[in-house]
């Protein structure tokens, strides 16, 4: 099992919102985490990201019990494993597309690799913007660069919170499109997680969790 | 290290995002640095300076006048003198047990704003100074020169040269009793090398024809010609002050007051009247270090306001610094590296413009004054001072690093 998660309660501010008795995810096993704002997907997301912790539960990924990690072996953790996208927050305004990239392997602890980088961008057919600017780029572009990004680090999962909300249907085809390539691509599962119902037919539906938030 | 060279990587980043903000705090910085810096340099040396010149002499015997222009004209050598004393006064004074050497001066002209000085082979002794090449003066109208003074005047072993009378270079002439150059000093870093020493008879020689045709002109008498012209008695003779080094401490106590109270001449101490002048001096010092200090603070004050403005704008960033991987204390960091990086720039940059000024201000100086200063020496207190500034940049940083430090990630992330 890639993510393996018992008797979880989480929320914030002593309010829970969301509990699981049992959540599973095997290694390759996509998975839609759909609800409403406001139904606890972004909690889920960020526990499994490894950026908040469960009021209780155990939480195990790539067979790391999360829960019980120091807050910084929790950030190296991330660094290593998880690969995030997010609805608009990509890249790091004052660094070029390619220092941002550089500055994903230094924060992860990898040694930063300048072909590597180049070879991603030129994959995502971005190569040309090695040395823009965030603000010189559309959301779309900046999207596939964090996109690019969060692959870098060959991670065991990769998480997108909204990754198509902002965008019409031809670009939210094309950017889950890339996010399902790129995760097969990198052996990576990739679990997202919106309210955007356009891309539900993409996961199988025995992975799609639906969300209704703590009742 | 890893983590360091991260962190100043994206502090340099994240500076350049905002080159104007970043230059002004740089620039406002680096001046009170340099300011101070250049007071540092130039005070220092001009201490020091005063400090070798004062060297052995624990009081000066001269005219009655201003003290400190007693010590400026005879101990430095930047003043005219407040006259003249009879030789045969100053014996019954200098030959007292309280004295241990009394050096006479006879001062009066110069070459090319050099001064001449009359004196004894002793005023060597109390800076150390050597013969470099040639020989010390014997008979009258020799003169040996400071090292100085033979590199700027190019003057050479024999050769000729008149002194003119007064300190300055449009003096009149004394051209038909010209010196002759014996001996060439080693430099002592004192005021030795910028003077022209020969015995005092020579300046006797020079002065009593000086006077003697000045009076020849207003048709005076022939007598007094010849009375000035043939060996004076000792008594008429006159130098213009006794360099005086006691026999012992005690004598500080009585001494001076007894010669003030019990002569027509008066006697100054350098160590009390140099004190008397830095004090006149520092209240302007004092003015400028503040003024260069309340820059810094305002420097560190605009670092402190830049990295608070910035980091509102910056939070949803840094939250993805933490998204990527960064700890708590690598965002931490980079916004001190931020208060550092500008420190240090500045230092750089105010440490380059204070040695500038300084040698601005030196050579300032030199030009009127005939003392050298430079801008091209370092100074220990200096490292006082770049450690203030670092210590400021740093200080300026904390706050902000520590309310980035404060940042829940998912709370910012759900505002993004």
């Amino acid at each position: 099992m890639l993510v393996s998660i018992t008797d979880l309660k989480a929320g914030y501010g002593g309010k829970t919102v969301i509990a699981f008795d049992r959540l599973q995810i095997a290694r390759g096993q996509h998975t839609l985490l759909l609800g409403p704002s406001g139904s606890g997907k972004t909690t889920l997301l960020n526990i499994l990201a490894a950026l908040a912790t469960p009021m209780t539960g155990e939480i195990s990924i790539d067979n790391v019990r999360v829960d019980t990690l120091s807050e910084s072996q929790r950030d190296h953790f991330r660094g290593q494993k998880i690969g995030l996208v997010m609805q608009r927050l990509h890249l790091i305004s004052a660094l070029s597309v390619r220092d941002n990239l550089l500055l994903a392997q230094r924060l992860a602890g990898v040694q930063a690799n300048g072909k590597c980088v180049n070879a991603i961008l030129e994959k995502l057919g971005i190569a040309n913007k090695f040395h823009v600017y965030p603000h010189q780029l559309s959301q779309g572009e900046a999207q596939r660069v964090a996109i690019a990004r969060a692959v870098l680090n060959s991670p065991v999962m990769i998480l997108a919170d909204e990754p198509t909300s902002a965008l019409d249907d031809a670009n939210a085809e094309a950017a889950i499109a890339l996010l399902f390539a790129q995760a097969e691509d990198h052996g990576a599962t990739l679990v997202v997680a919106t309210h955007d119902a356009r891309i539900k037919s993409r996961f199988k539906s025995e992975n799609v969790i639906a969300l209704k938030g703590a009742a | 290290m890893n983590a360091i060279t991260t962190a100043f990587s994206l502090a340099y980043a994240y500076l350049r995002e905002r080159p104007l903000a970043t230059l002004l705090n740089v620039i406002l910085l680096s001046l009170g640095v340099g300011t101070i810096i250049a007071l540092i340099l130039i005070l220092t040396q001009a201490e020091d300076r005063m400090e070798r010149d004062v060297a052995g002499v624990d009081l000066v015997i001269g005219a009655k006048g201003s003290p400190l222009q007693l010590i400026l004209s005879t101990v430095f050598h930047v003043d005219i003198p407040t006259g003249n004393i009879p030789m045969a006064e100053a014996q019954t004074i200098i030959s007292l047990p309280q004295v241990r050497r009394a050096i006479p001066l006879a001062l009066g002209d110069s070459y090319k704003t050099f001064r001449i000085i009359g004196t004894e082979a002793q005023y060597l002794d109390l800076y150390d100074a050597k013969i470099a090449s040639g020989k010390m003066w014997e008979k009258p109208l020799e003169a040996s020169i400071g090292a100085e003074v033979a590199k700027l005047t190019r003057l050479k072993i024999g050769d000729k040269f008149a002194g003119a009378h007064g300190l300055s270079e449009s003096g009149e002439a004394h051209a038909d009793h010209p010196y002759q150059v014996v001996g060439i000093l080693a430099p002592t870093g004192t005021v030795m090398d910028r003077l022209v020493l020969t015995s005092l008879d020579s300046i006797w020689l020079v002065h009593a024809h000086a006077e003697a045709d000045a009076k020849a002109e207003n048709a005076r008498k022939a007598e007094t010609a010849e009375r000035t012209e043939s060996a004076e008695p000792e008594q008429d003779k006159e130098v213009t002050a006794y360099l005086i080094q006691y026999a012992t401490p005690l004598a500080a106590a009585s001494f001076p007051r007894m010669v003030n109270a019990s002569s027509s001449m008066q006697a100054a101490a350098p160590a009390m009247e140099t004190a008397r002048l830095f004090s006149l001096i520092g209240v302007g010092v004092t003015t400028l270090k503040v003024f260069a200090a309340i820059m810094m603070l305002c420097a560190a004050l605009g670092i402190f306001i830049g990295l608070m403005n910035t980091l509102n704008d910056r939070q949803a960033d840094l939250a993805l610094l933490r998204v990527l991987g960064a700890t708590r204390g690598m965002v931490c960091l980079t916004i001190v590296a931020q208060g550092f990086a500008l420190g240090l720039a500045a230092v750089i940059l105010g440490v380059f413009l204070g040695h500038i000024g300084g040698e601005w201000m030196g050579q300032a100086i030199a030009k009127t004054h005939r003392i050298p200063l430079t801008g091209w020496v370092w100074v220990g207190e200096e490292w006082l001072v770049i450690g203030a500034a670092m210590a400021l940049s740093v200080l300026a940083a904390l706050f902000p690093a520590w309310r980035a430090y404060r940042d829940a990630v998912p709370e910012v992330l759900s505002r993004a």
